[in-house]
């Protein structure tokens, strides 16, 4: 089959077709690592010598997350070193999905080795120690919760060491599943908080240097720097015994995504465009807005005033 | 007959009894028979989550030599002897 050349070089044969352009292996790499530099600066713009605390849960996001800022700030892969001081942040939830630590350790043996930047290592009990007694058995109000747990915790951790700045690897496709699935689960007027590159929560700010690129191309630049992904919740293994909302959105997203290359695309740039509605008061759970439902029809009444209309659906599902 | 190597990565390893590699000797075919081959052979458990009704489930990519599938014609891909197929998730577990 004849292959096209590369759109960007215009030299090498194409390898890999991503947005509809076809592109060779090694402007592909700069591609993702030009971009990742893009964003982070456009998000948090670290600043020399100051302190990034790199949250890392092991899956695949993450992991390319954590190769690239090596990429960025280390003077053997890079002319342009940008000089932030970044540290791991690995918070353990194996426990809740009964899942064994020997992966766990082997993956933490492995990133320390390749990255020497120093760790820091919670598990989610440590942290968080009434945790189990409090989440629901409803497959989603506890995905939720256990998400919305680690999310707090990664702002306490960061206060309590002295880090002002954070980045975590949600990808493009897992931002706007994220945001189709919040819509779904009540939380719209938090949308644009998902959508956006940079939050502020407790003075912390929450950078995503990840949002510009797409599972595939996090998946194949995995694959072509052999990095291992620790493998979590392996597709075959459904911690709930029914899938959740945010499984389910993201199953529906992919398959429109394979049908239509712009899906993902369009919908973070909408997303992105929101205009939050000004709301007094802030939820004690997710931190977003606190707001009414709209509709009267509802019936809602709220038995806890601090939390936000979703929450309030997660506590009592 | 073909000798390929195929790969598995981003937890579907999973179906295929935790094997991340296999070498398969299959009669000539195009990529399509071959995934539907894999999933008669040597799928072990779910194998909704590999095929859908009428190919690839999407969400996984498939590099043929490291090269993507869809520059080389996706299913219609004849498979050619000592080719390296990985299949790659991108479905999240949680």
């Amino acid at each position: 089959m004849d292959i096209p050349l590369c759109y960007k070089c215009h030299t090498e044969k194409a390898k890999y077709k991503t947005r509809l352009q076809l592109v060779c292996e090694k402007c592909f790499i700069t591609n993702i690592e030009h971009t990742f530099r893009c964003t982070i600066k456009n998000c948090i713009f670290p600043k020399n010598g100051e302190p990034l605390l790199i949250c890392v849960s092991g899956g695949a996001n993450s992991s390319c997350l954590l190769h690239l800022v090596d990429t960025c700030n280390n003077p053997l892969k890079t002319t342009k070193m940008m000089k932030f001081l970044p540290t791991i942040l690995y918070i353990d939830d194996g426990s809740f999905y009964n899942i064994s630590t020997n992966q766990t350790e082997a993956y933490l043996e492995e990133i320390q080795t390749k990255y020497s930047m120093p760790i820091i290592r919670k598990t989610l009990e440590e942290l968080a120690p009434d945790l189990y007694s409090r989440l629901p058995s409803n497959p989603q109000p506890r995905a939720d919760m256990i998400y919305l747990e680690i999310h707090n915790q990664i702002v306490n951790i960061a206060k309590q060491n002295g880090f002002s700045k954070v980045v975590t690897g949600e990808s493009a496709s897992r931002i706007s599943a994220q945001v189709l699935s919040g819509i779904c689960k009540g939380s719209g007027v938090s949308v644009e908080r998902y959508a956006n590159s940079c939050i502020e929560l407790d003075g912390i700010k929450i950078g995503r240097p990840m949002r510009e690129l797409l599972d595939k191309e996090v998946c194949i630049y995995l694959h072509l720097q052999k990095l291992s992904v620790l493998t979590k919740l392996p597709i075959s293994v459904n911690p709930y015994p029914t899938p959740t909302i945010d499984i389910l959105v993201q199953h529906f997203l992919q398959n429109l995504q394979s049908k239509f290359p712009s899906t993902v695309h369009t919908l973070l740039r909408t997303a992105s465009k929101l205009v939050p509605r000004p709301l007094e008061g802030t939820c004690s759970i997710c931190k977003g807005p606190k707001d009414e439902p709209l509709c009267p029809l509802e019936n809602f009444v709220n038995k806890d005033e601090t939390l936000c209309y979703s929450c309030h659906h997660l506590i009592n599902p | 007959m073909v000798q390929v190597f195929v790969d598995f990565s981003g937890g579907l390893e999973d179906l295929f009894g935790r094997q991340k590699e296999l070498q398969v000797n299959i009669e000539e075919m195009t990529l399509r028979q071959l995934v539907f081959h894999l999933k008669d052979r040597y799928v072990q458990m779910k194998p909704e989550l590999f095929v859908t009704g009428d190919g690839l489930r999407p969400g996984i990519i498939v590099l043929v030599n490291d090269t993507d599938w869809e520059l080389l014609g996706k299913d219609s891909y004849q498979v050619q002897n000592q080719d390296r197929i990985s299949f790659i998730s991108t479905l999240h577990g949680g």
